[in-house]
């Protein structure tokens, strides 16, 4: 039996622990969910908060035949457009405009063909982070939706509440600006950015380093 | 005539594996002769991998304590 549906079965005799395990099993994809449509971390939280109370509040009525991942999902999903409502009541006219011309994409350089050999995991995670939160909305949480959190272009679009087609277009130019952003770190030739982002990581190792320093010296002269 | 922009609105599909066996046979037919489309492909199909693997916006650990302590004081109080 689905391990979700195990845990559904406990809850519903009032075991709270076992809504902890819930919790456990999913936050990270609820999280990631909030992230694509909200864009930013505090909002993110509230929204995950809220999700789970919404989901611990209507499991009774959560219908079995449907896949519980999918279900809680839409749940997630809701959540996080109120609150995105509610910061933003309406989205500028450069986040809704879907234009009809080509996509032809433009950065065209070769890439390195292992990016880890340029920079470390924790460097590859923030250029790709910053990339999709610098996407504008709509296409945010397509991409987001699809590629990050790996729902099917059907279950994505019924989620966002749009068709299949216009979920295929969203994500066609989200994958397109993705690329062109990330080109910008990971072309053979270094760009303005990928030098400033090596000069900044450098900068913020060199101060770590002297604060932990100063801690270490601090901590030696108190003893 | 095939030109580029028909192929690249197709590279979505493409990659999601998501077209007729004729459309995918136009693709890979262009792209082995358009070294352009063969590069915005490949790199897009990079990105897609660097993407997945990167693991992009882990739940911070102290947002999964609050939210833990949270729900817990939620569900004490209900």
């Amino acid at each position: 039996m689905d391990e979700d549906l195990v845990l559904l079965d406990r809850i519903l005799t009032g075991d709270a622990k076992a809504f902890e395990e819930l919790i456990h099993r999913h936050e990270q994809r609820i999280y990631r969910v909030a992230m694509g449509i909200i864009g930013n971390h505090e909002d993110a939280e509230e929204a995950i908060q809220q999700t789970f109370l919404k989901v611990y509040q209507h499991l009774g009525g959560f219908q079995r035949s449907s896949k519980f991942t999918t279900w809680m999902t839409r749940i997630a999903i809701n959540e996080a457009l109120q609150i995105r409502r509610r910061r933003r009541p309406t989205l500028s006219l450069d986040e809704l405009q879907v234009s009809d011309g080509g996509v032809m994409p433009r950065e065209l350089r070769d890439w390195h063909d292992d990016p880890g050999k340029v920079y470390d995991k924790q460097q590859i995670r923030e250029i790709v982070e910053r990339a999709i939160q610098s996407l504008p909305t709509i296409y945010r949480e397509a991409f987001v939706l699809r590629d990050v959190q790996g729902l099917t272009s059907e279950e994505a679009a019924a989620a966002l509440g749009i068709g299949v087609s216009a979920l295929k277009t969203r994500l066609l130019r989200a994958r397109l600006m993705m690329r062109e952003e990330l080109a910008l770190y990971l072309q053979r030739e270094p760009t303005l950015k990928s030098r400033a982002a090596l000069v900044r990581w450098k900068l913020q190792d060199a101060f770590i380093g002297g604060m932990r320093r100063v801690i270490a010296g601090r901590k030696g002269s108190s003893k | 005539m095939i030109d580029c922009n028909q192929i690249i609105a197709q590279l979505s599909d493409y990659l999601d594996g998501d077209v007729s066996p004729e459309t995918r046979e136009m693709v890979e037919k262009h792209l082995t002769k358009c070294h352009r489309c063969s590069l915005v492909y490949s790199t897009t199909r990079q990105t897609l991998r660097i993407v997945t693997e990167c693991g992009a916006f882990v739940l911070p650990a102290a947002v999964g304590t609050r939210l833990h302590a949270r729900l817990r004081e939620l569900f004490a109080g209900s």
